[in-house]
């Protein structure tokens, strides 16, 4: 499957018009002829692209990564740098976004219809709506130009010296604005999804049983109707993850944090193949990781899972 | 087995954990006062190779300027509109075969070596002349340095080259790097490429990618009291937005470049603290072309290139476009570098009528549709400003019957498109104009380019006399004399219109008031900034 995935990137790069090369005598402001084909000599680029896929192939073969063209450096050392960020951004506004979607949505989901369960809805409509730049925007001249109260940009404050807890966190200062960003749109598609997947559990015959047993409705709420209705949740967790890998792309950018959105961005405008695709490698590698990883939570929420295991 | 580690109540509590650890109330943030003098600058482009010397281009320039020199930087007040920086003086022999340097004295580079001649013929033979970008036109025909002792060069040409260019070019062309360090290796690939060791008034202390560049002061260097800073930190802000944010948080002193877009400068220059400075690039003038590919029939005639030059507007795109920002063209040098421009050449006034009856007169009436014939057009997407003149010249020529089909594509893709493939009618290009019209703007329109070579003549343009006139000032020396063949080769270019120049810009810098000596220069922004300080 991920030799599938490198080769269409290969492909699909190549049918890109431009190459490396160009894009780097650009960086420049010019250049003759004779310095471009010492380029595309140096970096192989004069190969067919066959020779090259193969090359690339039997290099990745050994686990080698290769070269980026655009930064000068090992693929595999810009990936381990820049990762950390993303996972922190895209943890943390996963988070937020499980978290607070959750539990907004059981609040909405506790009581169908009534007018908490509206004015909820209708908030979760409108974040929903909002593209998530925009809000990177408004959040930024808000809290970090108007207000003051936290930095507009960046990951952590420069050349500070800090370290240990300080340095911590200084960074979780910087994270909130982006993680903000990011994660109250997703929320929105949790909360929806928790709210409608409670509406339907309500429906189902074990609740009315529960009722009659004479149980507190927050007990009801809590232990029946919620628990069964995550189980469409921790599955969009799963789709969501990838989204959220192309979201981190524009919220990188607006607050200037070096992650792999970023990265991924300036490998396509440099037309970094090897760059790019070592990206796109990685991601489709978090992506199989976080899905395995709620098949495991899975089988935790609910036993039936399990328990078809055991029987076999 | 069933999975019974995480319980679900733990997990709910440690997605709260979480939740609350980014929740966190924000804590009072470190004043960022000027008390230690560090200037925060945005930055918004970080060089994969940061030597000058190989890469003369203004993003490299823009941070390497601090560390490594030039033998001269440009100046408003200078003898030849020169500042000495590592050459004392410049001395041209009559025959033009040779130019002496006289070089500084007691300058130390930044590992402690003493900088002498070797370093400057090392620079020049082994790196600007065959590495360099622009190095490799402007020193086409040097052919040995001669280091008669420590603080001479003399650099020999094969064939008569002006010191008017050799002057013109040594703010861009002329940085020096140690020999030490670059001698017997690889030079593409020496790690001082990054961590650069130079002889300027800050030393290269730390990057870290995408985030930031720290420079710190030189404590050894030349300048009596310089420089005036302690710390140079580059902060990269990739969202244009970002920089004007920053700015008016404090959380930066200045953007250079016009990081702040044009739009948004009304607004800014309202805020207390936030200055607008438009001095400053008048050495580094952007000017707005539209290239022309010749191999296309209707084009190769004088006439519809008369009436397309005819058709635009300039006053509406300086307005519209620049906010303002801009000066109309009149050709292809540029107002700005005053010893060469010529004002007495054709001119286009905006007449849609006048370009209408020269289209007829060509022979390409208007068909049933109101359409003559239709044209692919290809804008840059370098600038906001090469894209939106896009936008306009299509409207523009739809005035005179013309049917344009803009074209975009991102960087790459572009400059594959026009200067490779030659797949364009009309394309919209930035070249710029670096103080001397042989270093980077005859090439626009000189004839036997090879395909490949960005911002050059890439529409197939063939004139015999503009090309002997280019050949001829390549070899004169008498700088008066030479200046008049540019006279010339104006008013060639603006009659026979092988490309049309619109208008020419330079940057705007947006900085806080506490930053002082800002622009003092025509290159400021990349300049050594060795006077550059903060009142605190």
């Amino acid at each position: 499957m991920l030799l599938i995935v490198v080769v269409l990137t290969f492909l699909l790069l190549q049918s890109a018009s431009g190459d490396a090369v160009d894009a780097y005598l650009l960086s420049m402001g010019g250049g003759d002829a004779a310095i471009a084909q010492s380029l595309r000599q140096s970096y192989g680029l004069d190969q067919s692209e066959i020779a090259r896929l193969w090359l690339y192939l039997s290099s990745l073969a050994r686990l080698d990564l290769g070269w980026s063209v655009a930064f000068g450096r090992p693929v595999a050392d810009l990936i381990l740098e820049r990762l950390p960020n993303t996972l922190l951004l895209m943890g943390s506004a996963t988070a937020l976004a499980f978290g607070l979607g959750t539990s907004l949505g059981i609040v909405a989901g506790a009581r169908p219809e009534s007018t908490t369960d509206k004015v909820v809805s209708a908030l979760s409509l409108i974040l929903y709506a909002i593209p998530s730049f925009w809000l990177g925007l408004v959040l930024s001249i808000v809290f970090a130009v108007q207000l003051r109260w936290l930095p507009s940009s960046g990951i952590e404050t420069i050349a500070s010296g800090k370290s240990g807890f300080a340095r911590a966190a200084d960074i979780a200062l910087h994270l909130i604005l982006p993680v903000g960003a990011l994660g109250v749109i997703y929320m929105a598609l949790f909360l929806r999804v928790m709210r409608s997947a409670m509406a339907e559990v309500w429906k189902l015959d074990f609740v009315a049983f529960a009722r009659a047993k004479g149980l507190s409705r927050s007990r009801i709420v809590l232990r029946h109707v919620a628990r069964n209705a995550l189980l469409p949740l921790v599955t969009m967790l799963g789709l969501q993850s990838a989204a959220m890998l192309g979201g981190s792309v524009v919220i990188e950018s607006i607050f200037a944090i070096p992650g792999f959105g970023r990265l991924a961005q300036e490998a396509v405008t440099g037309r970094d193949t090897p760059l790019l695709i070592g990206i796109i490698l990685t991601s489709a590698l978090l992506v199989v990781l976080v899905n395995l990883l709620l098949d495991l939570v899975y089988a935790l929420l609910d036993p039936r899972v399990g328990a078809a295991e055991e029987g076999a | 087995m069933r999975m019974n580690l995480l319980s679900r109540r733990r997990l709910l509590q440690s997605g709260s954990a979480l939740l609350a650890m980014v929740a966190m109330p924000a804590l009072p943030r470190a004043k960022e006062k000027a008390s230690g003098g560090r200037l925060i600058v945005a930055a918004d482009s970080e060089p994969k190779n940061l030597n000058p010397a190989i890469v003369a281009s203004n993003g490299v320039f823009f941070i390497a300027s601090k560390v490594i020199e030039p033998l001269a930087e440009a100046a408003f007040n200078g003898e030849g509109g020169l500042a000495r920086r590592l050459a004392t003086s410049w001395e041209g022999s009559e025959d033009g075969l040779s130019v002496t340097f006289k070089l500084r004295e007691g300058v130390k580079w930044h590992d402690g070596r003493a900088f002498t001649s070797a370093d400057v013929a090392y620079s020049a033979m082994n790196v600007w002349k065959p590495l360099q970008n622009l190095g490799r036109i402007v020193f086409a025909n040097l052919e040995a340095v001669d280091t008669p002792d420590a603080n001479t060069a003399v650099f020999r040409f094969s064939r008569p080259t002006p010191l008017q260019l050799i002057r013109n070019a040594l703010p861009v062309v002329s940085s020096v790097i140690p020999k030490h360090v670059f001698d017997g290796t690889d030079i593409a690939s020496n790690p001082a490429n990054t961590k650069l060791i130079g002889t300027g008034p800050f030393r290269f202390a730390e990057y870290k990618p995408g985030e930031f560049y720290r420079l710190t002061r030189n404590e050894d260097y030349w300048g009596k009291g310089e420089p005036k800073l302690d710390e140079i930190i580059f902060r990269v802000l990739p969202d244009r937005a970002g920089a004007a944010s920053a700015l008016e948080a404090e959380e930066i002193h200045l953007a250079a470049f016009s990081a702040v877009p044009l739009s948004d400068l009304d607004r800014i220059s309202k805020v207390p603290g936030i200055e607008v400075i438009s001095k400053g690039y008048e050495a580094l003038t952007y000017q707005l072309v539209v290239e022309i590919n010749h191999r296309r029939k209707e084009l190769a005639d004088l006439k519809v290139r008369q009436a397309i030059a005819h058709a635009i507007n300039k006053k509406f795109v300086i307005d519209t476009i620049f906010l303002g920002h801009a000066t109309a063209s009149t050709g292809p040098v540029p107002k700005s570098a005053s010893e060469f421009y010529d004002p007495d050449v054709t001119t286009y006034p905006f007449d849609t009528a006048k370009a209408n009856a020269l289209l007829d007169e060509a022979g390409y009436a208007k068909g049933s549709n109101g359409v003559r014939f239709s044209l692919k057009l290809r804008p840059a997407p370098y600038f906001n400003e090469t894209k939106q003149f896009g936008y306009y010249l299509r409207q523009a020529l739809a005035a005179i019957g013309i049917d344009a089909t803009l074209v975009n594509a991102d960087a790459a893709a572009h400059q594959k498109a026009v200067y490779t493939d030659h797949d364009f009618d009309l394309a919209v290009g930035p070249p710029v104009f670096r103080g001397d019209p042989a270093i980077s703007t005859t090439i626009l329109v000189q004839s036997g380019i090879p395909a490949g070579v960005p911002f050059s003549n890439q529409g197939g343009y063939e004139n015999k006399a503009l090309d002997a006139l280019v050949a001829k000032a390549s070899e004169t020396i008498d700088a008066e004399a030479r200046t008049e063949i540019y006279r010339q080769f104006q008013k060639i270019v603006t009659a026979d219109l092988p490309l049309i120049n619109v208008a020419e810009w330079g940057f705007i810098t947006v900085a806080r008031n506490t930053v002082l000596n800002v622009a003092d220069n025509p290159r400021w922004a990349v300049s050594n900034w060795a006077d550059t300080a903060l009142r605190s």
